[in-house]
């Protein structure tokens, strides 16, 4: 009897060890300055200082976490706020965001006379499945090394948070709430939504039929800590509406430093699955980062199925027009495992008639779609998928077709247009969009291509005709349009639509040639009245869209005005978030993004695009290198730029440039096709020494030299403005 | 190194144990299951004691299709339910929201939607209802061309609603263009 009394109380250590573990040691040990990307000041009141918000997400997972510029914490139905021993919200005095853009953020405050150290993440230990994960707030109190310090601090939780904050549609709704705190769990209408672990813990006691904004459930902390030590607390943040009162955080017993660094790990493994990519300017480099891991990461697991959703927070919802440059930008990154994913889930909005729509009214998810699989099979080059998909594309395809032939039956103002339509988004207006047609077209040439490539050639001639009668009848209209709106390429029919998809027109679309007057008046015309601070302007004028302009870029390089391009690119940056990662529209006045919460996805698709352009675009038969890279990334002394098995349309890409001195650029490429690379005008090439005695590397011009095929290294001589040669 | 010690010495145990067959254990098994069981069974209790969910008409008009599936009148019902909830919204802290959180569950519910209107079709192929419906959910997500083509199916069969006919004319002058743009 005593061996089973034994074994029962063995049984019940272990079961009671399970219910709830104690954070041990300091969790940032271990953690070194070069760890973090950058460090800043977010405090609202502070004047000159942007709102910033750290994104707190994991690949997976169905929820995030925002850290909030007021210190707070929001996953899209309850905010979690912590106060100090006087009641006021604790304010951190700085900010940090974890290298690789890896979505792990620490923060400073003083609570009364203690440093609390936070950081928080959603702890991910790499496995890509179907999960509902579990934030972590982690706060460390330490004492001063010559006294003790008391900790006086409490939490609390509200439902919603302040008016407009965007709420997921997945929350829990009710008009009022009751709290309770027990043993460490936090229950809202009875279910968990956080759960605290740390010693000397006071809950308020049970609160009922509370306001959505009301803060409940709180809890104080009172706390001395000797001398020279620290102590922690862990809040564990549920999934967006909770989770029943007999879950538990499944990580609950280890430790922070455990977590954060398995976290780590699996993020470094995660990133390390792309190309590689160098780049020598540090805010450059930030705001890739950060883009590369939202594009990357931003990934559920969701109706059976790997989605990406389009922002971790308020746009948790799909948009095709977001989810084609994610595809491109995810074999840019060279993900096209993923980027096969996010296809497919374009397809899965396909009706039967053959339109792709995933958004009531917004019809150039068709063009989209089809651009989307032509990015994917030209830069994965991959035709198992190519003729898995080609038959929906087909639909699509005969979809477009079929719209123009019955509007042209039709006649009128729209005839041989696709069909009006009512996006209710930022073009801003109900009528026939002259950017959906567009699109249509690079829908139509996508998968013309794409015919031709796998054998149907037929059939490819055929959509080879369609696409140049459409491009001649959308030129046709844009004629008749430009002369009646005064604009050179209206955004629709219709008067009064903002610019949208048209200025797309260039870029990526290839309906016209950057260098098209066509396209220079309506850049033009943009920059001149539709821009501010270096962004193209939305709304009533007071507002800054962050992606809208990313085209215009990509056309502008193309064109070969690398000033401008720099000058676009530095602009995106200046408002970005501080961690490098960029929103939608931002208020001009104070950058504030108001209750669109950054990040958002399809900024940073269109900047990990825009930046590759930068260093390599396609052009015909051929690559074009660093034609947009501003001539202060190859001064001498700069790290290199860099990158490995880069996809390109041609096959993969290795490339390196350096300037190991004054006057000298070192080159070192793998080249899928020939490339000719753009140098600064304001350089003049004086003689390339490569490294081989045979060798095909010819100069062309003052500032452009051609590479062949293949493997090649050489110096090349310049003279650059302010050097000595 | 330590957990392999201790992962050896706890077979060895196991081995030890079956070798002596102590009747103990056994009784100690059985106790140990019958307290996990009543902990599961305590623990877990409240939450099953909450109450049951407002019943989801589409759920049950799917379960009532799949038992009858030539019931046009059930059909007919279910294509209702599922496109209503497409656009269905909900105040949720004073913010309207809508009912299904993405678009990818919205475009699901139409198109089933869709195939219950063929599926009425498929049964009654002289159905009114049924393009009449699929002409109003065409022209509601915003592909005015079937929506126009769906509605003048149901007009050749007999559709004299004022919805249909005003659906129509609504359809063709934003594909026309409104007078100003004419000129």
């Amino acid at each position: 009897m005593k061996r089973c009394l034994g074994l029962f109380v063995l049984l019940a250590t272990a079961i009671g060890g399970c219910s709830g573990g104690r954070p041990g040691g300091h969790p940032l040990a271990g953690l070194g300055r070069s760890d973090w990307a950058i460090a800043w000041h977010p405090h609202p009141d502070r004047p000159g200082d942007l709102p910033a918000l750290s994104g707190l997400f994991a690949p997976g997972a169905q929820s995030a976490v925002a850290w909030l510029p007021d210190g707070t914490f929001w996953n899209g139905d309850c905010e979690f706020a912590l106060f100090d021993g006087a009641g006021r919200a604790v304010s951190f005095s700085t900010r940090r965001a974890f290298v690789q853009g890896i979505p792990i953020a620490g923060g400073d405050a003083g609570v009364e006379d203690a440093a609390l150290e936070a950081i928080a993440f959603l702890p991910w230990d790499g496995g890509d499945r179907d999960s509902l994960a579990w934030g972590l707030v982690s706060l460390v109190a330490g004492a001063p090394a010559d006294r003790d310090a008391e900790v006086h601090f409490s939490f609390a939780s509200r439902a919603s948070g302040p008016r407009w904050r965007p709420i997921d549609p997945r929350a829990a709704a009710g008009d009022s709430f009751s709290y309770q705190f027990e043993n460490g769990k936090l229950l809202r209408n009875g279910r968990l939504i956080g759960w605290l672990e740390g010693p000397s813990a006071t809950p308020a006691g049970a609160e009922a039929a509370l306001a959505p904004g009301d803060y409940g459930g709180r809890v104080t902390i009172r706390e001395r800590v000797r001398r020279g030590e620290s102590q922690e607390w862990r809040l564990w943040i549920a999934p967006l509406g909770g989770v029943p009162a007999g879950q538990r955080p499944g990580e609950l017993g280890r430790s922070t430093r455990e977590l954060l660094a398995r976290t780590r790990r699996a993020w470094q493994k995660e990133l390390a699955r792309g190309i590689g990519f160098e780049i020598p300017d540090s805010t450059t480099r930030r705001g890739v980062d950060a883009a590369i891991a939202l594009t990357v990461g931003s990934r559920e697991w969701r109706f059976g199925g790997q989605r990406f959703p389009g922002n971790p927070f308020q746009y948790r919802d799909y948009y095709v027009r977001d989810g084609a440059r994610v595809v491109r930008a995810l074999n840019l990154v060279g993900r096209p495992d993923l980027a096969a994913r996010a296809l497919r889930n374009l397809f899965e909005f396909q009706w039967p008639g053959g339109a792709v729509l995933s958004q009531r009214g917004q019809l150039d998810g068709t063009g989209e779609a089809l651009w989307a699989f032509g990015q994917y099979v030209s830069l994965a080059r991959d035709r198992t998928v190519g003729r898995e998909l080609l038959p929906s594309a087909e639909r699509g395809a005969q979809w477009i077709r079929d719209m123009w032939k019955l509007s042209n039956q039709r006649g009128g103002i729209a005839a041989g247009l696709l069909p009006f339509s009512d996006p209710r988004d930022n073009e801003n207006a109900r009528g026939h969009l002259l950017g959906t047609d567009a699109w249509g077209l690079a829908g139509l040439a996508a998968v013309r291509d794409i015919e031709h490539m796998l054998g149907a050639a037929a059939k490819s001639e055929a959509l080879a005709a369609a696409h140049v009668e459409g491009r001649a009848r959308l030129l046709e209209v844009w004629a008749r349009e430009a002369s009646r709106q005064r604009h050179p390429l209206p955004a629709a029919v219709e008067r009064g639509a903002s610019d949208w998809a048209n200025r797309s027109v260039a870029y990526p679309l290839e309906v016209l040639a950057p260098e098209d007057p066509r396209v220079r008046d309506l850049e033009g015309m943009a920059r001149r009245g539709r821009y501010a601070d270096g962004l193209p302007t939305t709304n009533s004028g007071d507002s800054l869209h962050m992606y809208l302009g990313f085209d215009l870029t990509q056309t502008a390089l193309r064109r070969g005005d690398r000033s401008t391009v720099g000058a676009d690119l530095a602009a995106e940056l200046a408002h970005a978030q501080p961690d490098g990662s960029g929103g939608e529209v931002i208020l001009r006045a104070n950058h504030d993004f108001g209750e669109n919460l950054p990040p958002h996805g399809t900024y940073a698709a269109m900047l990990i695009d825009l930046v590759r352009s930068m260093v390599v675009y396609e052009r015909g038969d051929g690559l074009v290198l660093l034609a947009g890279v501003p001539p202060e990334w190859l001064a001498p002394g700069r790290g290199p730029i860099r990158m490995r098995h880069a996809p390109t349309s041609f096959g993969l890409l290795d490339l390196l440039a350096q300037s190991p001195r004054a006057n000298v650029l070192h080159v070192v490429l793998t080249l899928p096709a020939p490339a000719r690379m753009e140098l600064p005008v304001e350089w003049t090439i004086t003689e390339v020494t490569p490294s081989g005695a045979r060798s095909a590397i010819r100069v062309a011009g003052r500032h452009a030299v051609l590479f062949p095929v293949g493997a090649s290294t050489c110096d090349i001589q310049v003279s650059r403005p302010g050097e000595r040669p | 190194m330590k957990p392999r010690r201790a992962h050896r010495r706890t077979r060895a145990m196991s081995r030890s144990m079956s070798r002596t067959r102590h009747p103990g254990w056994g009784a100690a098994l059985v106790l140990a299951l019958l307290a996990g069981a009543g902990w599961w069974f305590f623990a877990r209790a409240p939450e099953r004691r909450a109450p049951a969910a407002v019943e989801d008409p589409v759920a049950r008009l799917r379960a009532e299709s799949a038992r009858a599936p030539r019931d046009i009148r059930i059909l007919g019902a279910l294509a209702t339910a599922l496109n209503n909830e497409c656009y269905a919204t909900r105040t949720l802290r004073g913010r309207v929201q809508p009912v299904l959180a993405t678009s990818r569950e919205r475009v699901l519910y139409a198109h089933e939607a869709l195939r219950a209107c063929d599926q009425v079709e498929g049964v009654l192929p002289t159905s009114v209802a049924a393009p009449h419906y699929r002409g109003m959910l065409y022209a509601a997500w915003g592909l005015p061309e079937e929506a126009g083509y769906a509605l003048s199916v149901a007009v050749d069969r007999g559709d004299a609603t004022a919805e249909a006919r005003q659906t129509r004319e609504v359809l063709k002058m934003l594909h026309m263009g409104g007078a100003e743009d004419r000129r």
